[in-house]
């Protein structure tokens, strides 16, 4: 028992707590209101950044003796992205909520569970913890997603909820199959036990559906209807950590049962996601172009998205690994400045409309040229780090022999590029029909800023990042 | 040389572009005086090149190497060598020019000069750049300012030929990126060094056919080779003068320069394997651009054509692998630049002050404009093909080249080149007559000739076409020695 390895789970939960009490005492009404809800948010991020410095002191073990909760430098990597992409959600959520709702309190305190959830979910290396802590994310994502009560959020979140709940049993189930033929839910026992061959006829079925449930939570296709209702009717930040968080932590787990559970009978599995990867791709990046509403656009590009991280779990080798890592700091990194932008535009226009960012560029120069540089950066133009993402990971599927699949990659990425710059040709290209100055907080600006300078960073020296994530693999093999 | 030469020219215009950034947009003269004098230090710069330049070595000078990312073996190695000296130089020369002739502009003008800026740096990057993945990035840095200038600042479908450009442009270069990661996993050891690939490696004749495809989709796009001409026409219309400057000036040279620089070198059986679809391909441009500009009524649509056509030279120069060849291929490139550089420069001029180009429109315009229409004619003849000035030495030696090449055949393709010229000159002299030539149309009684500024923006063009026509030794001899190693490489 080494209760000292939870320090950073501990430390984010005790902040939700405290957000809980706090919101107790802050002036619920006054002039001062809007500052004590401000204090909540501050709350909350000074949670998450000594979070991260715990994350840094822990060292490698098993908290509770067995592999419920694994500590290594794979989910130390994946918590420094969760603890990182909270904050950036939290400070877009302080300008965004300002003057929506009432229960800011409640708000932080889901959304630091939420945190943790994903924490637990890079640590799970047995499938009861796993099962667990998805639900903590799934659970607390429902609520926030219908969070408003807007009309589109309840949609949205009762959509969520549904499909999830669906999608979880289906996991729930392949897991008791998966249990029933190797006798136990240690993920590692389960690699030992199917790489000695015994296999027994039920695994196809238990490694579907367990393939049913990390699906939904990535949203590739045939499981994504959720995705364009929820993503459009989320508040901006949630939307930003669904498509961050919520899927670089499904990743994770991923990687974890198919690499280090699976890879004995990769055979098996590796068709499916070839064709589940090549669908993702299509669909996704097809399904964006015609779409009027920039967060369903983003959305349906988010799942084409996940079709090139998928990619590197085919490759399935360390390198294909630290691919999928990379890709997804730079994904999150560029989705998520893209949502702030949208947060902050959406909340002084009043719309999501890629119409209503017409003459943008005359409104807000800064958040055009964010939004044009994180937009590229998503498309895949050097020099920024989207472009570095997909060289590494469509490098090593050239390397590994998936050469068409790299070129299908491609082919896909240039679609994106079309309806990206759909998105930028309204921002520049059109006049403005409103030439309302757009004015947002310094706090948001610097923010934005750090974001920009990350992506360049990334992009032109790439390699300090590249060592980070390879370094984080673990020794699976 | 310890001095990082090329670094600095590469980014002195980015460090620029950051300075335009901080400046306040009400303040339109700081921002067009530090746009000239961030281009004009680079040009400053160039001199000192040239200056420096041994043209007696084969390899690379002024070479910068160190290591980047290791992960992939990837360098930043720049340098440069006959092959890439004089275009690299024409586009210094050429962004200042371009930015001196775009000072009138009114609409948002700090952007403007940001984006060229931008632009300054990804072209130098690429012709200077010796790693595949260097030169890559710099050749995607080229688009999206290139973007948009077609798209904020163009004519009337300025949107539909922006995205054109990018959709084109994008597909070329992925697919030449597809084919980079696989040179690059393909090669032992794992390298991405152009050098290195062109002199130590050599692939299997399959694999090296399959990648000169890869990459000629690439170049082929920027050139552009027919078929793949089609986002050329409309971007240039639309494009604002100077951007059409760059356009023609530079960016088409990129493709020229690609197949010299990576295609031919890395892959020298399939270069020859592939020679005679190459210089058939450079007919087919010749003749069709030269027939469809001859059927044009805008005049930056017809100049356009006239590109196409010019670049089909290069092609066919290229493809008899001789000397003479790859000598005329870099002149046609540098020569060309200047020419077509000068004639979207002058037609722009007219285009600002009589806000059309449709050729039938104008009439007589030699009477209101004597001085301007001395500057065209120089142009037109020097695009023509006139003996005296630099079009024709680009041509020639072209002709010449694939004339004496060791393939059987090539005789005759360059034969049917030459109606090309003849084309040219038809079309060219015939808008002459129309524009400037006849009686004076009463619309046109209120042009003023071209300005100080205009002038100084073309003046140093012209010289330099006839400069060249005159003294073409003095190019010549800058690449002979680079190409006659290049060429004694690939056909031993």
């Amino acid at each position: 028992m080494n209760y000292t390895l939870l320090t950073p789970e501990i430390i984010v939960c005790c902040t939700a707590l405290l957000v809980l009490v706090a919101d107790l005492f802050i002036a619920q009404e006054g002039k001062n209101v809007k500052n004590a809800r401000k204090l909540l948010g501050w709350i909350a991020i000074a949670g998450l950044i000594a979070g991260m410095f715990a994350v840094y002191n822990t060292p490698d073990g098993l908290a509770f003796g067995n592999r419920s909760f694994v500590s290594d430098a794979f989910s130390r990597y994946f918590k420094y992205l969760f603890l990182g992409i909270g904050i950036l959600v939290i400070v877009s959520s302080m300008d965004y909520l300002a003057d929506q709702t009432t229960h800011h309190g409640e708000y932080y305190f889901v959304l630091l569970l939420v945190i943790m959830g994903t924490m637990f979910m890079a640590s799970a290396g047995e499938l009861i913890s796993l099962y667990v802590s998805l639900e903590m994310l799934s659970v607390g994502s429902y609520v926030l997603v219908a969070y408003l009560r807007t009309r589109q959020g309840i949609e949205g979140g009762i959509k969520y909820l549904l499909f999830g709940a669906f999608c979880s049993a289906v996991l729930l189930y392949g897991i008791g199959i998966i249990y029933g033929l190797t006798g136990t839910t240690e993920i590692k026992g389960i690699g030992e036990f199917l790489s000695q061959g015994d296999k027994g006829c039920a695994l196809p079925l238990g490694l579907a559906f367990i393939l049913a449930g990390f699906g939904f939570k990535i949203a590739c296709i045939p499981f994504h209807f959720w995705v364009p209702e929820a993503y459009e009717g989320a508040p901006t930040p949630i939307t930003a950590f669904l498509a961050s968080a919520s899927k670089a932590a499904s990743f994770a787990v991923f990687m974890r049962v198919f690499i280090e559970g699976f890879s004995g009978i990769k055979q098996e599995w590796t068709m499916a996601l070839i064709v589940l990867c090549i669908l993702t791709m299509a669909i996704g990046n097809l399904s964006a172009i015609p779409q009027a509403n920039i967060k369903r656009l983003l959305a349906y590009s988010s799942i084409g998205h996940a079709g090139y991280l998928l990619i590197g779990l085919i490759i399935g080798t360390a390198n294909g690994l630290s691919a999928v890592m990379f890709y997804l700091l730079v994904y999150a990194l560029a989705t998520l400045g893209i949502f702030m932008v949208i947060a902050i535009i959406s909340k002084r226009t009043g719309t999501d409309e890629i119409e209503g960012y017409e003459g943008m560029s005359k409104r807000s120069p800064f958040l055009s040229l964010c939004m044009l540089i994180c937009l590229a950066s998503l498309a895949g133009l050097p020099p920024l780090a989207g472009f570095m993402g997909k060289f590494y990971l469509f490098a090593y599927a050239v390397q590994a022999g998936y050469v068409y699949l790299a070129v299908i990659g491609f082919i896909f990425s240039t679609i994106s590029v079309y309806y990206y710059f759909r998105i930028l040709k309204s921002m520049y290209f059109m006049e403005a029909k409103d030439e309302s100055i757009i004015s947002f907080s310094p706090l948001l600006r610097v923010v934005l800023i750090l974001v920009i300078v990350g992506l360049f960073l990334i992009g032109i020296l790439p390699q300090s990042f590249i060592s980070s994530a390879i370094e984080s693999v673990p020794k699976w093999y | 040389m310890d001095f990082p030469i090329l670094s600095w020219m590469i980014f002195i215009p980015l460090i620029g572009g950051m300075f335009i950034l901080c400046t306040p947009k009400e303040m339109e003269k700081t921002v067009k005086g530090l746009a000239l004098v961030f281009s004009f230090i680079p040009l400053v710069l160039a001199g000192m090149v040239y200056v420096n330049f041994n043209p007696k070595i084969a390899d690379l000078q002024f070479v910068e190497k160190m290591l980047w990312i290791p992960a992939f073996n990837i360098h930043y190695h720049v340098g440069l060598d006959g092959l890439s000296i004089s275009i690299f130089l024409l586009t210094a020369l050429l962004t200042f020019l371009s930015i001196l002739i775009s000072c009138n502009i009114t609409k948002r003008v700090k952007e403007y000069f940001i984006l060229f800026l931008v632009l300054e740096t990804g072209m130098l990057g690429v012709f200077v750049a010796m790693d595949l993945f260097l030169f890559y990035i710099f050749w995607e840095v080229v688009l999206l300012p290139m973007y948009f200038l077609i798209g904020v600042w163009g004519g009337a479908r300025r949107r539909y030929a922006a995205i054109k450009f990018v959709l084109y442009t994008v597909i070329g270069s992925l697919v030449m990126l597809i084919g980079i990661l696989c040179v690059y996993f393909t090669s032992t050891p794992h390298t991405m060094d152009i050098i290195e690939l062109s002199k130590t490696c050599s692939f299997a004749r399959e694999f090296q056919n399959i990648m000169f495809f890869l990459f000629f989709i690439g170049f082929a796009v920027k050139v552009p080779i027919w078929p793949f001409h089609t986002w050329l026409p409309d971007a240039h219309v639309e494009a604002p003068t100077a951007a059409s400057v760059i356009l023609a000036g530079i960016l088409l040279k990129m493709g020229i320069y690609g197949f010299l620089r990576v295609s031919f070198p890395i892959f020298p059986d399939a270069a020859i394997y592939f020679a005679y679809p190459f210089a058939v391909l450079g007919v087919i441009n010749i003749i069709y651009g030269a027939c469809t500009a001859m059927a044009q009524n805008d005049l930056k649509k017809m100049i356009a054509y006239s590109s196409i056509s010019h670049m089909g030279f290069c092609l066919i120069a290229m493809g008899a692998l001789t000397v003479t060849g790859i000598n005329g291929a870099v002149i046609q490139m540098f020569t060309h630049g200047a020419v077509t550089g000068s004639l979207f420069m002058l037609v722009g001029v007219i285009y600002d002050r009589a806000h059309t180009r449709n050729i039938d429109e104008f009439s007589g315009l030699w009477h209101r404009m004597p001085i301007y229409t001395g500057l065209m004619t120089v142009a037109v003849l020097a695009s023509l093909g006139l003996p005296g000035l630099a079009g024709f030495i680009g041509e020639f030696i072209c002709l010449m080249g694939s004339f004496v090449s060791t393939f059987s055949g090539f005789k005759l393709l360059a034969i049917l080149s030459t109606s090309g010229v003849v084309i040219t000159a038809v079309y060219l002299l015939w808008m002459m007559e129309r524009v400037f030539w006849r009686e004076l149309s009463p619309k046109w009684e209120h042009l003023i000739d071209i300005d100080k500024r205009e002038l100084l923006a073309i003046i140093p063009l012209l010289i330099i076409i006839i400069l060249i026509g005159i003294c073409p030794k003095l190019l010549v001899d800058l690449m002979n020695v680079s190409t006659t190693q290049m060429i004694h490489e690939i056909m031993p």
